[in-house]
């Protein structure tokens, strides 16, 4: 009897609840796809259908790559390339810097390894808005403004990415290391053997968070780049809103493109996170 | 192959002495084992000989050769850890081979040392396997396999059985026993398992608190044992200590079991009113020997051949007695037994020191 009474009821609930988790999803959902459709309309019909609002709104009619095609005709395959080059090196040579930091933090002790330790944890709480000028100050008497290297060199040492490191390094079992120098094995060959596969998931999330930085970049390649003969990303995309007149289809097409290529990056990879990394051989 | 001497070897971290100088020496081909409680020192010592920690002070010589200060690989050891520290993403194959092949030697004969390796420790079907796919004994067996490619001059083992079951330790222990008798290799070994100590050790090294109490054959340890800690640390069950008082008259009597006395022959009468401990082993005990005891029983334990009988459990002076043939005896039975005097040992119950 009470199951019969039931199951209609059972039935309203899950319908309501699956009717909020829609509109929750539709009200997070909303920006982004309205950057899709508004990077596939033309520029004068970019506001159309908004005032007064119609579901034509939200569906591009119909869908143009005009913004797309636009955007590459003034050049801004260059700047993917320019920005791609800035992150990919800055990758590698952070992974083998701070790598290398991480495992020196985790296996030596020495003298004011605390302090120094210390200090690299603080380096990554401050904001860079504050080390931006005295950097600026740096570089420019290096004569490194307008040159790649201002852009890739200061970013290549990240706090963040050598606590990473530290933190997983000293939790690998100190045996393995141990047993690999009884067997005669360089510092060198314990990192590059045995740590580093050991710890693949982790070398990903700081290759990932390198190549965001630095993906992410405004401020810093628009203060060492004054010329803007090199334009990275962030930098090119504000060029879109110009003193007279946005053109918003086109801006919206960048920021789709510039959201895109990280994903694209982070997918294939996903899968190393989700792997677990059991100390499989250590004890029985 | 090469014996090994250490000379007033001591550690310390910081104010806090460790190893409290040690002189010990191992002949070539010896199987020595450290015993001791844990915290004793026994790995530290151990991981000393290795190599992975310094030496604040003394010599450790291998086959004549001082390698204090020397890299742990150039040293002439193999260890194999308690942990066993395979690396978890290498095959067998690799995990053995590792050494080798970092050190330059030939692909050829990094496979013909591992193949000999495999057969001489049944791993031969295992080799394309990783450590997480293979059993605790087997992990153990690879372990071993990565010390003896390496042809050490010494192996060192730090409580490699701890972490298995009993039944896979009793068969591990037999094999080491094995390899060592094969290998002729001079084995040092650390364990806090007693059994394991008698059963595997030419000579076996008692520690306590970073200093040696004893060190002698695993028989001369359990016959002759220097005082009471060694006593007490020797032999299973333990001894049991009954408290002994020494009268004006020169007789050892105990107090506790209606003031019976000793006779025993000692070089020296203790002072009277001295504070002494008589030392028993439970297996000592028989019915008709010359000191009589009558106790009454807490708690009996029947293993089938021998039973053991626990009195005054609780107390400060607990008895443990080991009985053959008694299927009668039960809780509160008042059991007559006896031991030989010859067979116990006095110590002084404030310094322990054996008194002979």
């Amino acid at each position: 009897m009470s199951t019969h009474a039931a199951t209609p009821k059972k039935a309203l609930s899950l319908g309501l609840k699956h009717l909020v988790y829609l509109v929750i999803a539709f009200i997070f959902v909303l920006p982004l796809w309205w950057a899709i459709v508004s990077s596939l309309r033309p520029n004068s019909a970019i506001f159309a259908d908004i005032f007064p609002f119609t579901p034509k709104a939200l569906l591009p009619t119909p869908p143009t790559f005009e913004a797309y095609a636009g955007v590459f005709e003034r050049g801004f395959g260059q700047i993917i390339a320019n920005t791609m080059l800035v992150a990919l090196v800055t990758m590698v040579a952070g992974l083998v810097v701070n790598g290398a930091a991480g495992f020196a933090f985790a296996m030596f002790d020495f003298k004011g390894k605390k302090i120094v330790l210390s200090a690299i944890i603080i380096s990554f709480m401050l904001p860079f808005e504050a080390i931006a000028l005295p950097l600026y100050t740096v570089t420019q008497q290096l004569g490194w403004l307008d040159n790649i290297a201002a852009l890739i060199v200061p970013s290549v040492a990240n706090g963040l990415a050598v606590f990473l490191f530290y933190q997983f390094f000293s939790q690998v079992p100190k045996d393995y290391a141990e047993a690999a120098r009884l067997d005669g094995v360089s510092w060198l060959n314990i990192l590059m053997r045995i740590y580093v596969p050991l710890s693949l998931p982790t070398c990903i999330s700081a290759a990932l968070l390198l190549f965001i930085f630095q993906w992410e970049a405004f401020l810093w390649p628009l203060l060492a780049m004054p010329s803007q003969q090199f334009k990275v990303i962030q930098v090119g995309m504000a060029a879109f809103q110009q003193q007279y007149q946005t053109i918003w289809n086109q801006l919206f097409a960048v920021s789709v493109i510039t959201a895109l290529i990280p994903i694209a990056l982070l997918m294939p990879l996903q899968r190393y996170y989700v792997q677990g990394l059991a100390g499989a051989g250590i004890k029985g | 192959m090469a014996g090994l001497s250490l000379s007033n070897v001591r550690k310390s971290f910081g104010q806090t002495a460790i190893i409290h100088g040690v002189d010990l020496h191992i002949a070539d081909g010896e199987f020595v084992v450290f015993v001791g409680p844990s915290g004793c020192g026994k790995s530290t010592l151990l991981r000393m000989i290795a190599g992975l920690e310094s030496v604040s002070n003394g010599t450790i010589a291998i086959g004549g050769r001082d390698v204090t200060h020397l890299d742990p690989s150039e040293r002439g050891v193999a260890m194999v850890f308690q942990s066993y520290a395979l690396y978890p993403h290498m095959s067998v194959r690799d995990n053995i081979g590792f050494g080798l092949r970092m050190n330059g030697v030939p692909r050829a004969e990094v496979d013909r040392k591992v193949a000999d390796a495999a057969t001489a420790l049944h791993l031969t079907e295992l080799l394309d396997r990783r450590p997480k796919q293979l059993s605790g004994g087997q992990r153990q067996r690879v372990a071993i396999g990565r010390a003896i490619v390496r042809q050490p001059d010494v192996f060192l083992f730090d409580e490699p059985l701890s972490n298995l079951d009993a039944e896979l330790r009793v068969q591990m222990r037999l094999e080491i026993a094995r390899l060592h008798a094969e290998l002729a290799a001079t084995m040092i070994y650390v364990t806090h398992d007693q059994v394991e100590a008698m059963t595997l050790a030419d000579k076996i090294v008692v520690l306590r608190a970073g200093s040696v109490e004893q060190a002698g054959t695993p028989l001369s340890l359990y016959d002759d044992p220097e005082n009471l800690f060694v006593a007490g640390f020797i032999g299973s069950p333990r001894m049991n200590f009954l408290r002994a008082e020494c009268g004006t008259d020169g007789m050892i009597r105990l107090p506790d079991h209606r003031n019976v006395i000793v006779p025993l022959t000692l070089a020296a009468a203790p002072q009277p009113g001295q504070d002494l401990l008589l030392g028993v082993r439970p297996e000592h005990f028989a019915p008709d020997e010359a000191v009589s005891l009558n106790l009454t029983v807490d708690l009996v334990e029947h293993l089938g051949g021998a039973s053991y009988a626990y009195i005054g459990s609780g107390t400060a002076h607990p008895l443990t007695i080991e009985m053959r043939d008694a299927r009668n005896v039960g809780r509160g039975t008042v059991l007559e037994t006896s031991f030989d005097p010859n067979r116990a040992f006095l110590f002084d119950a404030r310094t322990g020191d054996r008194l002979r």
